[in-house]
């Protein structure tokens, strides 16, 4: 298993969990894109992620993932043309990642398009047939219903652009993946509910004639991880703090669902498990502010 | 202030913004096409992506979308570009907006592309939202077409608004309004006087930096002016005598450096307080580089 780091803040701790990263020897970060950081808290500051992201090709070697962008925030032309450009600004490095958006309320406050979810997931579909047309050269434009491009063949070409699909593995996510994208996403689960999808998704992409080992497999999950307990205990109780939640049912929800967490060995065999489902990197999200705590984090994510 | 909707990478914007900053210049400008005319088209990258990337990579001179049109992005999405590269520039970003105007981008990637009336009101209601997020305490805005009713955190530090055009009336207004510079294509001086005394008007009192921006044609000598005036007609199926008219109604800077001086010190005279020099082939840094010393007085 491959390990990268989600993370986000200002300019400054993001620079600086890179640098971190490469020290760890870790492969890629990644960035969320929201314009509130939570959908229960609009005091905190936000960043746009791909002007982040654009920084950080010039501050980093990893590989820049963006992890993942809701499809009506951009137009497909604008994540289009950024996409190229960080891609060439980064020799190569950029993984552009698109969802349908799911935090109501960064909608609504700044006015964004928020349409019901089966639009904003034709929308999803429609904008990667968009890129893949706009990124293959001499391919013949794209008609939809939400999107068009011309039939011409825009430029720059990308080096090396991936396209990524993140979400919960939802039979409409599976079809774009398949037909469209290099990378999927699915959001921490148990491993079998990662395998059905790893399955359902490769048996469409084998039907649309694709090689479905062309597709790479990750997935991500917030970081609650240590491997001492009383590590582990403090972790859970900042979290409870941060969220409102009890301890209890943290640790609950963690369960249910699915997410790699847990003091001692336990958060490296659940990410070994999804490994043995099919993902092949694992993206702790480490929303700490302390960098010991990425260490602490880690260590009991990588076992 | 560059073109690189017309071929450049971002090596090539590097290199000129480098040697900007290293001459002392205030700014390096460039333009948010998304494509030109070609076959190819030529490699336009992102203009806030680029200026990102140049964030990192320089140090002291300005950084500038001149300008970037409303069109493309939801103001949301200009709001959080631009404070995201001003945090990153510490304050060196500049954010110029305008209206749009190049159908054919607009149309090739299906951007919507309304009727020049439609493409003012969302202009106007865009300043409105962008005012409403940049200013303090909580953001409330309810335009025809934007709405705003947010805590838009983080605010910019050093970051400076342009407002870019070319009309004699409505565009100088609305920079006094909404500004920090209110940037126009070289005009003659009376017109340029007149274009400022409009913003100063409507700005009244409050600081708002005029600026004029344009492509002159110079050489070191006569000789070297005519080699290049000529060059340039020939591109344009123009005879030089023509284009040199044209040049001379605009009231760019042309010529030797006695005459750019000239052009320069009435442009001055008429409220100008910095010009931008636009250069459009990026494969041609030497050309830029001795036309920029030339119209500095070098």
């Amino acid at each position: 298993m491959e390990f990268g780091v989600q993370v986000r803040g200002d300019w400054d701790h993001v620079v600086g969990v890179a640098q971190w990263a490469e020290d760890r020897g870790l492969v890629s970060i990644a960035l969320p894109d929201h314009y509130l950081q939570r959908g229960d808290n609009l005091d905190e500051p936000a960043w746009d992620h791909l002007i982040h992201l654009a920084g950080l090709a010039r501050e980093t070697s990893l590989e820049l993932v963006s992890l993942v962008s809701p499809v009506t925030f951009r137009h497909p032309g604008v994540l289009y043309k950024m996409a190229v450009t960080i891609d060439e600004i980064s020799g190569g490095r950029f993984t552009l990642g698109l969802g349908t958006g799911w935090m109501d309320e960064e909608f609504e406050v700044f006015g964004l398009p928020y349409p019901e979810l089966d639009v904003r997931t034709e929308m999803l579909e429609e904008a990667m047939a968009y890129m893949r047309a706009a990124i293959t050269p001499g391919d013949k434009g794209f008609s939809g219903k939400h999107y068009q491009l011309a039939d011409f063949d825009p430029h720059p070409h990308p080096t090396n652009l991936r396209l990524m699909i993140g979400g919960a593995g939802r039979p409409k996510g599976r079809r774009i993946v398949a037909l469209y994208c290099d990378e999927y996403n699915v959001y921490a689960r148990k491993p079998e509910v990662y395998r059905d999808v790893w399955e359902a998704t490769r048996a469409e992409a084998k039907a649309a004639g694709r090689d479905a080992d062309s597709i790479f497999w990750t997935s991500a999950g917030p970081a609650l991880a240590a491997k001492k307990d009383t590590d582990y205990r403090r972790l859970l109780g900042a979290m409870a703090e941060k969220t409102g939640q009890s301890t209890d049912k943290i640790e609950e929800t963690y369960e249910e669902r699915g997410y790699p967490h847990g003091a001692g060995s336990k958060a490296a065999e659940m990410v070994a498990a999804l490994g043995e489902a099919g993902c092949q990197r694992y993206f702790p999200q480490i929303f700490a502010e302390d960098m010991a705590d990425f260490d602490i984090n880690l260590d009991a994510y990588q076992g | 202030m560059t073109e690189p909707h017309l071929g450049g990478t971002y090596g090539q914007q590097l290199e000129a913004a480098r040697w900007a900053e290293a001459e002392g210049l205030v700014s390096f400008a460039r333009c948010d096409h998304f494509l030109s005319d070609g076959d190819p088209t030529p490699d336009a990258t992102d203009a806030f992506a680029v200026l990102a990337g140049l964030a990192r990579d320089t140090t002291d001179i300005r950084l500038c979308v001149l300008v970037s049109p409303i069109t493309f992005r939801h103001p949301a999405v200009i709001a959080k570009n631009a404070v995201t590269i001003d945090q990153m520039s510490g304050g060196r970003f500049d954010l110029g907006v305008g209206t749009g105007w190049m159908e054919l981008e607009h149309v090739n990637l299906g951007f919507p592309f309304p009727e020049w009336r439609e493409r003012w009101a969302r202009f106007e209601d865009a300043l409105n939202y962008l005012d409403a997020a940049f200013g303090e305490g909580h953001a409330s805005y309810e335009g025809a077409y934007y709405t705003l009713d947010a805590d838009v955190k983080p605010k910019p530090t050093g970051m400076r608004r342009v407002l870019g055009g070319s009309g004699p009336k409505r565009t100088p207004s609305l920079a006094g309004e909404w500004a920090d510079e209110y940037n126009f294509f070289i005009c003659p001086p009376d017109e340029a006087r007149a274009k400022i005394e409009v913003m100063r008007a409507v700005a009244d009192g409050r600081n708002v930096e005029a600026t004029a921006m344009g492509g002159p044609l110079v050489g070191r000598t006569e000789a070297e002016y005519q080699e290049r005036l000529a060059k340039s007609a020939a591109k344009r199926d123009l005879q030089p005598k023509e284009l040199e008219d044209r040049y001379k109604n605009n009231g760019f800077p042309i010529g030797t450096p006695d005459r750019v001086a000239e052009t320069v010190a009435a442009l001055e005279d008429a409220g100008v307080e910095r010009i931008y020099v636009q250069w459009l082939d990026l494969d041609d840094l030497d050309a830029m580089k001795e036309t920029v010393d030339i119209v500095r007085g070098g």
